[in-house]
């Protein structure tokens, strides 16, 4: 699924927006522009987004 | 951690130590380097590696009693004669004959070196001296240099060398002089090498051999006037020089950088390497030719032991010593993050901990035992990665949790099937146990052995995981374990060395088991890494293929592992897929396997092979389960030894979310299977998204949903086909925690 596609919270039934959202990982913490509920702040991570660049920032903090 | 601990690992690695012949050699020269160079042709390069070494190239060339020869490693292959070091040194000279002395751009120093003789060992220490920019004043009664040397046939070639080598030092020779003790005071440091125990200034009986020091501070001896051989005299004068520095600049007549204890090195093993006889010079009298000693050259192996550095693709990947790892095991263990990183975390991971380094190696050393000490220490430091190991983690659980059986009655067997065995082939494993306990008292457990814990360095679930597997060991009245698995059994040794062991196909191979028909005619056995030192093993699996029709040959490599081992999968999926790859090709043959693991590596790479228990129960499946199909398998042979030995009916846990029919296309399926994510974790998604209303959707109706786990989250996009039944596109996941929304 592409971020393009327009996107619909099931649960508050609006349609997402970029945000900025916190993600850690090996005690490092940083933050990354998500398509995210405005209502209940549910961020939506695409697979593209998971197996590419969350990936590759997985490895690189794990080598760390 | 201190370094002692990691080192402790690789102790008697000689990696690190000069090769043999440079240990025995009096000037420590690099041979192995002056060799290389020598081979290629690079004539003014192997020169300035015998000037580094050796002051006066001329000397050695003619004169040295070579002791390296003695500990060449060439005869050790096909009988060759050693390197011809004496034509191979003169050869250097000859064709570098234009190469200039060294000399370095360093300040004038003003310390005051008076040396007492002219002959080979003070002018060592003079030229060393002097290229340090010291003031130095050779003294000798003789018209010239050379001491004893001045008699000798060749005595032009060295008086050549001394004038080559002293061109552009600014050296004060006083000869026809004796030196007298008034003059001698005026010096910062003096050196007697008068080559002669007559004239010793009264020093020789307060001489110290070890510090080369006398009774006298800042008078030193060295060379003939304390017996010192020809070679040495030379050596010492280089070693003399360092003494003197220190003196000069310190007060302290202390080397700054040891000596090497003195040692004859180790000889390696030379695998593969074709004999080659000494090269002999076409026309004797006037030595080698530059192809003569190119082709000479080219014999030295350049001998270093690399057993473990060529053991595995995980070494020749990446490259690093023995050395360098347990010095990185210690530095990661030490590290503060995120203040300072690890080094050495993805090849720790990539291990496959099969033993066949230390198989390799003269010494035994296993690095697998260092990764798996630094995985302990590193779990244990919460420096980890959860993430990498999380799937067998919980499969672990599950097998010592629901999947977990123990017979009760007391017995002489326990058979032990292993938990892989059991999901990959649960027939084989009722099948085997029926005959096990037809013909003796046979107890069985279905467990693990705990192998995701170690290799994933969980000392906790380790001990959880054993304390279970020895209260049913020992309920059953401590019977002789049965192992279907080389890893359960070289596991359970280690872990529970109190009880004896046998493996199952040593029962089957002596008893009158059935035999059924394998689908080759031939096969390559493919022994697991684990069963490396079982040759019983090893016997009656062969011996069980030949009586079902099959023949056997073994692998020319045979001590591999399929790259299973050390669940390295997740952690570095190329290395895994060079290994598994690499290993399918090993044969053309098929294979024949007897652990479950290498079977499924091997299907799983497209290579045709069968489990030798097929030989005996019949064919046990084609293909590899799904992780469902295996989860369901072992409760399946649960439910069916509880039924068969107490009477009862095994009820699996439900959950609300087993009720869901998933629709699951081959590609979704292939890439769940790929990144060992399961049909239950899928369903349990959707059945969380679908019940709250949480998911996300699209235009097209395709829905999203989201589950956190403890280590990784999952994403699912599915659509609902009917009630209850749901078509799913894609599951994913990701290690990194979302901190804020989910």
């Amino acid at each position: 699924m592409s971020e393009e596609k327009k996107l619909i919270c099931g649960r508050c039934g609006v349609p997402l927006v970029m945000r900025q959202v916190r993600f850690s990982y090996m005690n490092r913490s940083f933050g990354h522009e998500v398509p995210t509920c405005p209502k209940c702040g549910k961020p939506y991570i695409s697979r593209a987004l998971a197996e590419g660049k969350m990936a590759e920032v997985e490895i690189m903090l794990e080598d760390k | 951690m201190e370094i002692q601990a990691s080192r402790a690992y690789i102790e008697g690695c000689f990696r690190e130590e000069p090769a043999s012949c440079e240990c025995v050699c009096p000037f420590h020269l690099d041979i192995r380097s002056f060799l290389k160079k020598m081979a290629k042709g690079r004539w003014p390069a192997a020169y300035r590696d015998l000037c580094a070494a050796i002051p006066f190239p001329s000397i050695a060339a003619a004169l040295c009693p070579r002791p390296c020869e003695g500990r060449c490693q060439r005869p050790t292959v096909g009988d060759d004669a050693p390197l011809h070091m004496g034509e191979l040194e003169r050869a250097c000279l000859r064709f570098a004959a234009n190469e200039r002395a060294q000399d370095f751009p360093l300040p004038e120093k003003t310390q005051r070196v008076a040396v007492v003789g002219a002959g080979p060992a003070g002018l060592s220490c003079a030229l060393t001296l002097a290229r340090k920019k010291y003031q130095v004043t050779v003294f000798d009664k003789a018209e010239g240099w050379g001491g004893h040397l001045r008699f000798h046939a060749a005595f032009a070639r060295f008086a050549a060398d001394f004038s080559k080598q002293f061109a552009n030092q600014n050296v004060a020779f006083r000869f026809d002089t004796e030196a007298a003790e008034a003059t001698l005071q005026g010096f910062d440091a003096v050196y007697i090498a008068t080559g002669s125990p007559e004239a010793d200034f009264g020093l020789s009986a307060s001489w110290n051999s070890a510090t080369l020091t006398t009774a006298r501070p800042g008078w030193f001896m060295g060379g003939g006037v304390v017996g010192m051989p020809l070679m040495e005299s030379v050596a010492a004068g280089f070693l003399l020089s360092q003494l003197i520095e220190a003196y000069v600049q310190t007060g302290r007549a202390e080397l700054v950088v040891e000596r090497a204890a003195a040692c004859e090195g180790h000889f390696v093993p030379h695998p593969g390497v074709p004999s080659a006889p000494r090269v002999v010079p076409a026309a004797p009298e006037e030595g080698y030719s530059k192809d003569e000693a190119k082709a000479e050259a080219a014999r030295c192996m350049q001998c270093v032991c690399d057993g473990c550095m060529t053991a595995c693709e995980l070494m020749t990947h990446y490259r690093k010593t023995p050395d360098k790892l347990a010095t990185q095991v210690c530095s990661d263990s030490n590290t503060i993050p995120p203040l300072s990183n690890c080094e050495l975390t993805r090849q720790t991971y990539s291990c496959n901990l099969c033993g066949r380094c230390a198989d390799r190696c003269p010494e035994g050393i296993d690095l697998g035992a260092l990764f798996q000490f630094s995985r302990a220490d590193r779990w244990r430091q919460k420096k980890w990665v959860p993430g990498l190991h999380d799937y067998w983690l919980r499969a672990l659980d599950f097998s010592g949790g629901e999947g977990f059986y123990a017979s009760a009655a007391p017995c002489d067997y326990l058979f032990f099937p292993g938990c892989q065995l059991t999901a990959n082939s649960p027939e084989h494993v009722l099948n085997a146990y029926r005959f096990l306990a037809e013909r003796e008292k046979t107890g069985i457990v279905l467990g693990c052995c705990g192998a995701p814990a170690i290799w994933a360095g969980d000392e906790d679930r380790q001990a959880e995981n054993l304390k279970k597997l020895r209260s049913a060991w020992e309920a059953m009245g401590k019977p002789v374990v049965v192992t279907a698995c080389a890893t359960c059994a070289d596991l359970l040794k280690k872990q529970l060395p109190e009880a004896a062991y046998t493996s199952l196909y040593e029962k089957l191979a002596g008893a009158d088991a059935p035999r059924a028909a394998l689908p080759f005619a031939s096969a390559a056995v493919f022994d697991p890494c684990a069963a490396r030192h079982d040759g019983p093993v090893h016997e009656a699996v062969r011996a069980l293929a030949q009586s079902a029709g099959c023949q056997t040959e073994s692998l020319p490599d045979s001590d591999n592992c399929c790259g299973f081992g050390g669940h390295i999968r997740l952690a570095n999926p190329s290395l895994y897929n060079e290994i598994t790859t690499n290993r399918a090709a090993e044969s053309e043959k098929p294979y024949l396997v007897y652990c479950a693991n290498c079977l499924e590596v091997f299907r799983s790479r497209g290579k045709p092979a069968v489990h030798i228990l097929d030989a005996v129960f019949g064919p046990g499946g084609e293909g590899i389960p799904t992780l469902e199909e295996k989860r369901r398998n072992t409760l399946r042979v649960k439910g069916a030894l509880m039924e068969q030995l107490e009477h009862k009916t095994f009820a699996a846990e439900a959950f609300p979310w087993d009720a869901l029919a998933l629709e699951i296309s081959g590609e979704t399926r292939e890439n769940m299977e790929d990144k060992l994510i399961t049909d239950r974790d899928v369903a349990e998604a959707i059945w969380r998204a679908e019940t709250d209303g949480d998911y996300f959707t699209d235009e097209s109706g395709l829905r999203t949903a989201c589950l956190v786990r403890d280590v990784l989250t999952y994403w699912v996009d599915y659509r609902v086909l009917a009630a209850g039944r749901y078509g799913v596109e894609s599951a994913y996941c990701h290690r990194m925690r979302i901190d804020e929304g989910v």
